[in-house]
């Protein structure tokens, strides 16, 4: 089993023609649904409203997650959120993409050295995007969508493989925090102490360096 | 029965494919109303068949088979219904009655409300109850607008009122039923569950209702279900008020000039609480109704 | 022509129960099932053959000789023919429901009941009519009652009403044989047509108390509260009967007695209201509030079987407001629709025996999602309430859509809203009873349950199909229909196989199948062409991101079935909707009053100084005199 999964290299799969087809309709159709965890939030009303009107691109709010093809973690996790982060996830339909919000998902933000907060989203779930940033404004916000779109039409984004393919990786993360019993009162453990090297992990993805961004 | 044939058979198929599409660009075109109402640009106008085919090319998850017969059904029951709307004058099927009408539009939501209840969470069931009670609202006034005009004509063709109309402005059935045409806008309102008479579906409160568990192609019928759904009624409104029409365009161009209004509503009205919308309907919409009815008994018009 | 197939038609079924109570109890079952097939097949055989009759003279009357016994009639045999088919196939269903565990003893008396509706279509005469009436009255008293102490008092609550209907049937009958001397129906209803000319006043007497008899049976406004009691607390197998048939008796003899009279009396007897005389005009008034109102009851209703009973009282509505009429459009549709109803809601209540055979369950919000486990229960009720919605290509809707082209014949329009509101607020009641029973979340305590046997699910096939049928080609329940209307001498309604004509317009039911089914192929090749699906559990569910276990959510909790309309609960609650019953309830409350002080006048301690009150009074006044 890759240990190392959230590292490896996105394009895992050719697409055929018909799936670049269906991609167009994706990329011009895509339905989020936000996990307000956090304060990220607060910027996705202007992103929406008149004044950058995210709806341009075909993009609106869903109510469920079995309406939407993307789900937007929108601040810091802890591992109480993370349940519900996770169940919602799973219960989308593929194709579906995660985008992590704000520096939060990424590293911790400014919560990194707390007991009950995840550090690093990609351990858990496989994010597809992330924007950067303590909080990420509209235009970073509607640039990273541009990213995203161009990726799935590229066939790029498609971490629900990833998550399927490597789903005991991720579900031995998840249960480690998710069925912990005893009391810790230190950040959980830094998952980058056995980082791999770049070389290993492209002899076991047997994935050329030239495609790689 | 005997004029069952495949050339009858084709064009329904082609009516079936027609309705889908027209209520689609009405979809696509009213967001774009809304959007411009707000003053943003809005998704571009075919956006709604964007949406249908991406949602059919997703995969999608059922809970039973209850779930997708009633999706089906309520699809096919809403489709069999457009083809008895005379579409610019012609009834593809040679008989366009309005009480077959109103009750074929039944089966449509019988389906939907079938399906999304076997999905089995108590948010769809919710929206569908606030649906039928709602239902129970707006049926009537129409039901009594459309007896008025029955009493003047002693016909329930619905071809029959549309070319009574022609010739001329003048003719048309909003200026004749003046009251009539305003409860069946108010009720048209509700039929369509757009704001104030949007409970059904509240995103923020039971979570889209009846849609709440649709993913993937259920989802598509599900927007499909709107678009025919928008076909019928706009379709209905045109041939019992707005004269009909003899071309394809101008029944679109009125077909849209009577959404148009909706989504003008829609945009700028709150929600109400779901007995009031029911209340309001039989005191504005039934009354002015009952008024109208009573003058066409009295044989006033 | 005087045969003795009509006796063994109507006694025969009498004397085989009075037989089958010495058999034991399984035997009992089968051999109404077998009486049942025997009758289906004699009543087949005496189709159309007018001259048939059967007759006793009663030399021992003194006044002029009197005929009482049976006689074919186009009317009569109808409803015989679709009572017997409706029975066999409920007679299928008792067969395998009257297992070990759910056994009743009401067969033979069944059987005896059988025989006495027979008897009602086919009679002859008023003192026949009469005979067999009060046995059907208390026979069905008998199996109401059942041996249940709740049960028995819905009986005599029902056996109370039908008395006074019978008391005014009684008194009906005295009144047109002291005028014409004789019991025969036919000559009665000449005779009362020529004295609402000149006796007009005599003529309504007898139509208002024939009308109350007739309605009290119909369970027509104001005694539109029986069938919620009497339905919901008889034999689960045997409420389809009771909703199905015995509900037709009083639409059987309105049918039998008051229409025929308004049609065929002089024309300005009486007063009309756009063409409808006024008594009829009123009476269709009456339906139509019934309708509403049983509509109403059955919207708030959360015992399954209430809920039915109460819809049954609305569609008896929707037929009373169709022969109230008076026309021949109006007469077909209520014919048509009386044998629709009998299907659908016998369809509708085998179903919910079915249901309640396998989970002893009968409040609708306890039950839940068994749609998954019965499929054939499940579709016999579907295709129940899609008839009884009256929505196409169903057999509901063909009669429906008669109802109100009869309606607008006679430009009717303010009791058509009101039947319309009534046909979409059977589409919410239905549809609750289709989402609590059948739809939803599955209780894990019924997870185990399984599908009926096949005696019931071959009686549900069955009507299945009864329902299927008269939808997509009205002609096969039309064409017998306007026999019926050709024999009254009525106009007959212009029907093929699927094409019928009213009065505004024409519709097709086979195009209207064709349209449906078309429609559905194109949308099913849709959802093929589609991604692919995947099932999941039914707790798989949207929980706000909440996993069930965590908060201990069980199925049962997230059922939504109980308060399922409360926006119009609240808005109805200033309607005294019991207020019927209520007076009902103090009539009783101050008959019991007057009882006892009849009583305490006797027995009680101050009878003495009653008495010596009465005494000085007497004395009194003979003094004063």
């Amino acid at each position: 089993m890759n240990k190392n999964v959230y590292m490896t290299n996105l394009r895992d799969e050719r697409q055929n023609a018909w799936e670049g087809i269906l991609n167009y309709f994706r990329k011009r159709s895509m339905w989020m649904l936000y996990y307000c965890t956090g304060c990220g939030a607060v910027e996705l009303p202007p992103t929406m409203t008149t004044r950058f009107d995210m709806e341009r691109f075909g993009m609106g709010p869903m109510a469920t997650p079995r309406q939407a093809d993307l789900l937007l973690i929108t601040g810091y996790l802890s591992v109480k959120t993370l349940k519900r982060v996770i169940r919602s996830y799973e219960q989308m339909q593929d194709p579906k993409y995660l985008v992590g919000f704000g520096s939060c998902p990424i590293n911790g933000g400014i919560y990194w050295d707390t007991y009950p907060v995840i550090n690093h989203l990609e351990m858990f779930l496989p994010v597809d995007m992330s924007i950067a940033g303590c909080m990420p404004r509209p235009q970073a916000i509607l640039d990273s969508f541009e990213k995203l779109r161009d990726e799935i039409q590229e066939g790029k984004a498609v971490g629900y493989k990833r998550y399927e393919k490597h789903y005991d990786w991720y579900k031995a993360n998840q249960d480690k925090v998710l069925n912990r019993e005893e009391a810790i009162l230190q950040p959980w453990e830094d998952p980058f102490a056995d980082k791999p090297t770049l070389e290993a992990l492209q002899a076991e993805d047997k994935i050329e360096k030239g495609k790689d961004k | 029965m005997s004029n069952i044939n495949g050339l009858l058979t084709l064009k329904l198929i082609g009516f079936s494919f027609l309705s889908m599409s027209v209520g689609l660009l009405f979809m696509g075109l009213g967001r774009k109303v809304t959007a411009r109402i707000q003053r943003r640009l809005g998704p571009p106008f075919y956006q709604a068949f964007l949406d249908v085919f991406k949602a059919f090319s997703k995969s999608s998850i059922t809970h039973n088979y209850v779930m997708d017969l009633g999706m089906i059904m309520a699809l096919g029951g809403l489709i069999a219904t457009a083809f008895f709307i005379p579409f610019a004058g012609y009834a593809v099927l040679g008989s366009s009655s309005i009480v077959i009408i109103l009750y074929l539009m039944s089966i449509g939501y019988l389906g939907m409300a079938m399906g999304v209840s076997a999905s089995g969470n108590p948010n769809a069931t919710i929206g569908i109850s606030r649906a039928l009670a709602l239902m129970l609202g707006y049926e009537i006034p129409i039901v009594m607008i459309v007896l008025a005009m029955m009493l003047t004509y002693g016909s329930s063709d619905l071809l029959t009122f549309a070319t009574a109309q022609q010739g001329g402005f003048a003719n048309w059935h909003i200026f004749k039923y003046p009251l009539g045409f305003l409860a069946i806008e108010i009720s048209f309102q509700a039929m369509l569950g757009e704001a104030p008479y949007d409970h059904m579906i509240a995103p923020a409160e039971i979570a889209s209702g009846p849609m709440v568990e649709l993913s993937g192609k259920y989802l598509g019928i599900g927007f499909l279900l709107h678009a025919v759904q928008l076909y019928v009624e706009t379709g209905l409104i045109v041939n019992l008020f707005l004269g009909g029409a003899s071309t394809w365009y101008v029944f679109l161009l009125k077909q849209f000039a009577v959404y148009f209004t909706s989504m003008c509503i829609n945009a700028v009205m709150a929600r109400y609480r779901i007995e009031q919308g029911i209340a309001h309907l039989w005191k504005y919409a039934g009354t002015l109704a009952l008024l109208q009815l009573f003058i066409t008994r009295l044989g006033v018009f | 022509m005087m045969d003795f197939i009509l006796p063994a038609i109507v006694i025969g079924p009498v004397l085989i129960g009075l037989l089958s109570f010495l058999f034991p109890r399984k035997m009992q079952w089968l051999i109404f099932f077998l009486t049942n097939i025997v009758l289906l097949g004699a009543v087949f055989y005496i189709r159309d053959r007018q001259n048939l009759f059967f007759l006793f003279e009663l030399s021992y009357f003194p006044v002029n000789k009197l005929t009482m016994g049976m006689a074919y009639s186009q009317l009569g045999w109808f409803f015989l023919a679709i009572s017997t088919v409706a029975t066999l196939l409920f007679s299928a269903f008792s067969l395998g429901f009257n297992d070990k565990k759910h056994a009743t003893a009401i067969a033979p008396l069944w059987l005896i009941l059988v025989g006495a509706s027979n008897g009602i279509f086919m009679a002859h005469d008023w003192l026949w009519f009469f005979i067999v009436w009060e046995s059907m009255s208390w026979t069905s008293l008998l199996i109401i009652g059942h041996g249940r102490n709740k049960s028995f008092k819905a009986g005599i609550f029902y056996y109370l009403l039908s008395l006074a209907g019978t008391f005014a049937l009684l008194m009906s009958i005295w009144l047109i044989f002291r005028r014409t001397g004789n019991f025969e129906i036919g000559s009665g209803i000449l005779y009362l047509a020529r004295a609402s000319e000149g006796a007009p006043l005599y003529a309504l007497v007898v139509l208002a108390l024939f009308t109350l008899a007739f309605f009290t049976k119909s369970a027509l406004f104001p005694f539109h509260m029986w069938p919620s009691l009497a339905h919901a607390e008889a034999p689960d197998d045997f409420s389809a009967y009771l909703s199905g048939i015995m509900i037709k008796y009083g639409i059987f003899g309105l049918l039998l007695v008051v229409i025929p009279v308004f049609a065929a009396s002089p024309l300005h007897a009486f007063k009309a209201v756009s063409g409808v005389p006024l008594p009829l005009y009123f009476t269709g008034w009456i339906s139509a509030v019934t309708a509403a109102w049983g509509t109403i009851m059955a919207i708030f209703s959360s015992d399954m079987k209430k809920l039915m009973a109460w819809s049954t009282v609305a569609n008896v509505g929707y037929i009373g407001a169709a022969l109230s009429t008076g026309t021949s459009l109006g007469y077909a549709a209520a014919l048509f629709h009386t044998a629709n109803h009998m299907f659908f809601k016998g369809a509708i209540f085998a179903s919910l025996a079915a249901v309640k055979y396998r989970t002893g369950e009968r409040e609708m919000h306890k039950l839940g999602g068994l749609a998954y486990v019965m499929p054939i229960t499940f579709f016999t009720f579907l295709l129940g309430i899609i008839a009884a919605a009256g929505i196409p290509p169903l057999s509901g809707f063909a009669s429906k859509w008669m109802i109100f082209q009869a309606l607008f014949e006679r430009k009717l329009v303010f009791q058509s809203t009101m039947i319309f509101f009534a046909s979409t607020g059977a589409f919410l009641y239905l549809f609750r009873a289709l989402h609590t029973v059948f739809l939803g979340q599955l209780p894990r305590r019924f997870a185990k349950v399984k599908e009926v046997g096949p005696f019931m699910s071959l009686s549900m096939t069955g009507l299945m199909l009864l329902m299927l049928i008269p939808g997509t080609a009205p002609g096969t329940v039309l064409k017998p229909v306007n026999s019926v209307l050709g024999s009254l001498g009525f106009e007959q309604v212009k029907t093929g196989w699927f094409f019928v004509q009213g009065s505004t317009t024409a519709i097709d039911g086979g195009i209207i199948t064709f349209a449906f089914v078309l429609a559905v192929a194109v949308v099913f090749l849709l959802f093929v062409l589609g991604g692919k699906k995947k099932k999941v559990e039914m707790l798989d569910n949207y929980t706000s991101g909440e996993t069930p276990e965590d908060w201990n959510l069980t199925e049962e909790r997230y059922h939504y079935g109980n308060k399922f309309y409360q926006p119009i609960e609240v808005l109805f609650k200033w309607v005294p909707l019991g207020a019927v019953e209520e007076k009902y309830r103090q009539f009783g409350k101050s008959l019991v009053r007057l009882g006892n002080l009849i009583h305490d006048f006797f027995q009680g301690q101050r009878v003495w100084g009653w008495q010596l009150v009465a005494g000085i009074a007497l004395l009194i006044g003979l003094g004063v005199m």
